[in-house]
Formats: C-alpha cells, structure tokens, sequence
C-alpha cells in the first residue's frame, strides 16, 4: 500500500485489508489486525485506522466481536469481488470506452485490442 | 508533594560539596595537633572562625541556586512559587544543619585544645561578644545564643547569594555591567573619596556606628541587636528575590 | 472541562508580535500537529501554556484550572523542548530520576525498555550526547511521563529515518494502549500528515487554521493543465498558490471546484497537507 497515494487514507486501509481477505491472507471467520496494529504499521492515527474498519464494517465485511476484535464476515471475499466487479467497470471500462471512441476505435477493434492484452 | 520533590532536589545538589566541605574543614582541624606540637613554650596560638567557612560557603550555596534550579524546575511543571518555597526550606535545613555541625565542631576543637594554655579555640562570636560571656564562658547560654547567631547569619547570607544571582539572571546584558561596574566603583573609589573630600569623613563614622549598633556592640555587646539585624536582612532579601524570581522567564 | 483551553494570548518580544490574539482548545486524547514556518510562534505558544514564558494578555487553563503558576495544572503537561533545560552536568539516569519524582506517573520500565530500544546511553551526561540523541534522550523522557498532554516541541530534530520511524510507532502504540493529548510543533509536515488528527497552523503569532487534517483536506483541491485551461478554470475562485512549468500550470484553490463544468485536459487532485501547508504560510 502507498500512502502517498492521492485517495484518503481510510479508504487505502479498508483496501489493504479487502486485498488481505481476497487473497486469503485473511479467512472468512479469522480475526483481521487490530486498529493499534494498522495504526502503528502504516504510521497513522489511530481514528484513521478505525475509520478505514468502520468502512468495512458498514459493507458487512467484518464484523465486531465483543472484547477479541473484528472478524471476516462468512461471504465477505465473494462480496468484495462483486463490489470490485462493479468498480471495474466503473472506473476502467467506462474510460476505456470513452478514450477508445476519442481515438475512433471501433468496439471490435477494441475487444481485439483486449484479447491481445491477455496474450501477452 | 511538589515543595517536597523540589527541596529534595536542591538537597541533592549538595550531596557532594558539603562532604567535600566537611572533609577539607576536618583537614584543617587534623592540623592543630600537628602544628601545636611544633610550639615552643612562649609561642601562643588562636585557631578559630570555622562559622567564617560555614557562612561562605552557604553564601556560594545561594549563588548556584538558581539558574540550573529554575530551568530543572520549569522543565519539570513546578511553578516559581514552589521553587522559591523550598528554596527557603533549604536555607533553613542548611543553616541549621551547618550551624549545629559547626557548634559540634567547635567543642570537638576546645576539647583538643583544653588544657593546653598557650593555645585557644574559639568561634567569632565569642571573640565578637567575648565581655558579655566574661562571667561565665562556655555556659548554655553561650551555646545557645551562638547557635542562633550563626544559623541567622548563614541564612541571610545564603540569600544574600540567592538575591545576587537572581538579580544577574534578571538583568540584561547593560544592566550586569552596569551593576558589576558601578557598584565596586561606587562602594571601592566614589564613597570614600567622596566622603574625604566632601563630607569629611561623616559617612563612614556614621556607617561604622550603624554597623556597631546593628551588631548590638554599642549597646552593652547584646547578639539579639546583631539576630535581629540578620533577620531584618534575611527578610529584605528574601522579598527583593521573590520579587525577581516571580517574573523570572527561561532564557536560551 | 477537560482539556486545554487557550484563551486571547497575546506576547511580545520587543518589535515582534509572537502570538497575535490565539486562542485554541487542545482536546483531551488528541493528537494535534501545531504546524508553522520557523519563528512563526510554536514554540513561544507551547512555552507561554507551560509558563517558561509569561504573556502580555490572556490565559490559559488546563482542565478548567488556571495553568499559570499552577503546579496541579502544570503536573498534568510534560513538554519536551528543543533546547535542553537539565543541569550542565546531568547524566541521562538522573534525569530519568528525577522526573520520575516529579511525575509521579512516570513509567520506568517502558522508560528503560524505550532507551534499549532506541539505543540511548542513560550512563552518559545529556551534554555528551549527540543531537539525535538529545532529542531521543527527551523523547524518551515525555513519552515515560504518562502526563495527560505531551508537547513535543520539534521532536525528531537530528534523527535519522530509522529513530524518526521508531518515534511515530512508539508515540502511536503509546496512544493506542492509553490516549493522551499530544501536540507536535514541526515543521516537516509530510512525516506527520497521517500520524495527527487535528491540525493547528500558525502564521506570524497568528492561528489561521484550527481544525481536523480530514475537514482542512477537504476544503481544497489542486487544479492542473495547460495555463490558459487552468487560469479560466480557476476564475473567481480563491487560489492559494499556483506553480507553473512551461505552459502547464497547478493552482491550489481553497474551496471545492465543480468538475463537470471543466474544460477536457483538466485535471482535480487532491489537497496534501504539505503542499496546503506551503500555500497557506507563504509570505
């Protein structure tokens, strides 16, 4: 994770660990790394940390076990991979179409421009 | 809590001047045996004044009081009152402290040296108020009233340091040299010559009285004139630091 | 009320005007960034708090207490300074000592266990010591105090990356474990950015922002592309500050700035605190 990243710090934490859960770094039911351990590790303020959880918490991706900590939701991988399904388009397909079109593209010659990137 | 730590503190600055101090005055005593042997029959010998040392020292003790001590102290959230608190308290447990060492000092001396009449020992104020003990030296009353004396005149002179370096802390640079300068010069070449060739002399006549009668000399050698001129002293002193010490403010 | 509560200080030295009408609340367990250019009045501010130095006008109370002469309200702040206030001939071990007796809170075990940490001699006397590690040695110090609000007067002076980076991990696990307020006077911003939650910016005596880095963030936004594109962009907007590079120009405005009415080849980014920092307090 790069910090100096322009997005606000919270939403790269709530990342940081979304990636841990896809990767299964983090299982579904385990506990993920404590608001004091996120804080210390990236050097931010605690509040910062929390508030980056407290994203995940709001997406029902982990979830709050009283007096151990927060823990990784049954589903949450799948949901983060839907979510991240969605934000892909979003944020690439959508400006790849648009670029595509400034440049006159045709929609064909930009799917073989796509199957040529899974080539490589 | 806070005069406590603060009195503890400055008790411990002292942890090793005062044995040093003690360790050269036993010096000093070791060598009374040693010279008195080398005395002829006619040779006669007065040893005294350790009080002399007690009084200087505590004097250099108010000196190095305070800048060190208000930096430690402000670093460490006590305030200017506190500080000046237990700087009082310290001029009372070192006063007393060194006054009554330095009484047992003295009897350790006059022990040493009893019997042995070509050699005395004796403390400045048995010199100084020698005709009112005449009847009666050494009694309880002499020792009492020479304790009181000497822990009064170690107290104001602590804070006459104290007052001194406070007052240097406080002035500018203008001002220490005004007051290094001009005070020698007033006291050393203006005063004396003014008072040869202008007054004639009155000055120090009148001065010389006032030092007599403050001293309790001129009235029938009485040392209470002189414990309560020290306390008159002691009290001036201390208000005039206080006065300095309230506004004091860390410098670089 | 908890906290520190500053109300219209007012100090001058001479000609100059140290601190202009400020008046501030430090909360309780916050981390603050007290940010300013050199001589801006940091450290005349956190000095005229703890008493080293008195004010011309204004007060100041420490959980409703007036802090001035105070020593309940003073015991409940350990500043660390830049210039060394321990006794010329002080060994490292004796400070220790003795603010243990002065904080009756002080932690000696977490004190000593930083001290290995960081590799600081407690034998030595603090004069010796380099200037990493006379700021390591108070570092060290303030953080053992277990006072309710910890000043932190240019903390990482002289420190290489790797104690700098040890700092902010201990001042951090610290924070976690039990909160205090702590307010970091610096003047490198980037390496405090995440570590503060609020963030005070002093300019010339006077506060010109008093609020959290997330809100300050928010009020501003980086506007780049070509100068002809930018400058109509930007047009009626209050800008902070412009850079230019040949025809390319970023301006920084304060304020938010409506993207879908902008010109193609524009572009919006992000306020850092650094470069808000720079833009803010430029003379």
């Amino acid at each position: 994770m790069n910090l100096q990243d322009e997005r606000p710090i919270f939403v790269q934490i709530a990342e940081y660990i979304e990636d841990g859960i896809l990767s299964g770094a983090f299982p579904e039911d385990t506990q993920i790394p404590s608001t004091t351990e996120i804080s210390v590790w990236y050097k931010i303020n605690p509040a910062t940390a929390l508030k980056g959880i407290n994203l995940l918490v709001d997406e029902n991706i982990v979830y709050k076990k009283r007096g151990l900590g927060m823990f990784v939701s049954t589903g949450a991988a799948e949901s983060i991979r839907r979510k991240r399904k969605k934000d892909f388009f979003d944020n690439y397909i959508d400006k790849v179409v648009t670029e595509a079109k400034k440049l006159g593209l045709t929609q064909e010659e930009l799917a073989a421009m796509i199957e040529r990137g899974y080539d490589r | 809590m806070n005069i406590k730590s603060a009195l503890k503190y400055q008790i411990a600055d002292g942890r090793v001047s005062i044995p040093v101090f003690y360790l050269v005055i036993f010096c000093l005593m070791a060598l009374i045996p040693i010279s008195a042997s080398g005395m002829g029959p006619e040779d006669s010998m007065s040893i005294g004044g350790f009080e002399i040392a007690t009084i200087i020292f505590l004097f250099v003790v108010g000196l190095n009081s305070f800048r060190e001590t208000f930096r430690m102290m402000v670093q460490n959230g006590v305030s200017r009152k506190t500080m000046f608190v237990s700087f009082l308290l310290l001029t009372l447990v070192l006063s007393v402290g060194m006054s009554c060492i330095n009484e047992v000092l003295l009897w350790i001396g006059k022990a040493f040296t009893a019997g042995k009449g070509n050699i005395t020992f004796q403390s400045v104020f048995e010199q100084m108020y020698a005709p009112r003990y005449m009847g009666n030296p050494d009694s309880i009353q002499m020792i009492a009233e020479g304790l009181l004396f000497t822990i009064l005149a170690c107290a104001a002179t602590m804070m006459l340091g104290y007052f001194i370096t406070i007052m240097y802390y406080r002035l500018n640079k203008v001002g220490k040299i005004a007051v290094s300068v001009g005070v020698p010069a007033i006291l050393i070449i203006g005063l004396p010559i003014f008072d040869a060739v202008v007054t004639g002399g009155i000055i120090y006549r009148a001065l010389g009285q006032l030092t007599l009668f403050a001293m309790g000399i001129l009235s029938g050698y009485n040392p209470y004139y002189a414990m309560v001129s020290a306390l008159i002293a002691f009290a001036v002193l201390a208000s005039l630091s206080w006065m300095l010490a309230r506004r004091a403010v860390v410098k670089d | 009320m908890k906290g520190i509560e500053v109300r219209s200080l007012d100090k001058n030295y001479g000609d100059v005007r140290a601190l202009r009408n400020v008046s501030l609340t430090f909360e309780e367990n916050k981390i603050y960034g007290l940010l300013g250019r050199n001589g801006a009045g940091k450290t005349t501010l956190l000095n005229t708090i703890t008493g080293r130095v008195f004010p011309d006008s204004g007060d100041v109370l420490v959980d409703g207490e007036v802090a001035l002469e105070n020593d309940k309200a003073q015991q409940k702040i350990f500043m660390m300074s830049e210039k060394n206030f321990y006794p010329e001939g002080m060994k490292v071990k004796d400070a220790i000592k003795w603010t243990r007796e002065f904080y009756p809170g002080f932690d000696e075990e977490y004190c000593r266990n930083l001290a290995e940490k960081f590799g600081l001699n407690t034998k030595k006397k603090i004069k010796s010591l380099s200037t990493g590690y006379g700021s390591i040695f108070k570092l060290i110090l303030t953080l053992s105090a277990n006072a309710p609000y910890l000043f932190f007067d240019e903390p990482v002076l002289g420190l290489d990356a790797n104690h700098r980076d040890m700092f902010y991990r201990a001042l951090l696990e610290k924070y976690s474990d039990k909160p205090f307020t702590a307010v970091i006077s610096t003047h490198l911003i980037e390496e405090v950015a995440g570590v503060i939650e609020e963030v005070v910016i002093i300019k010339r005596g006077e506060i010109i922002r008093n609020q959290s880095v997330e809100e300050l963030l928010e009020t501003g936004c980086t506007v780049s592309g070509t100068a002809v594109a930018v400058d109509s962009a930007i047009q009626g907007k209050t800008v902070l500050g412009e850079d230019s590079l040949g025809g390319l120009k970023t301006a920084y405005l304060a304020g938010e700035i409506d993207s879908s009415t902008l010109p193609a080849g524009i572009e919006i980014g992000k306020m850092d605190l650094q470069k808000l920092f720079i833009h803010l307090t430029n003379e």
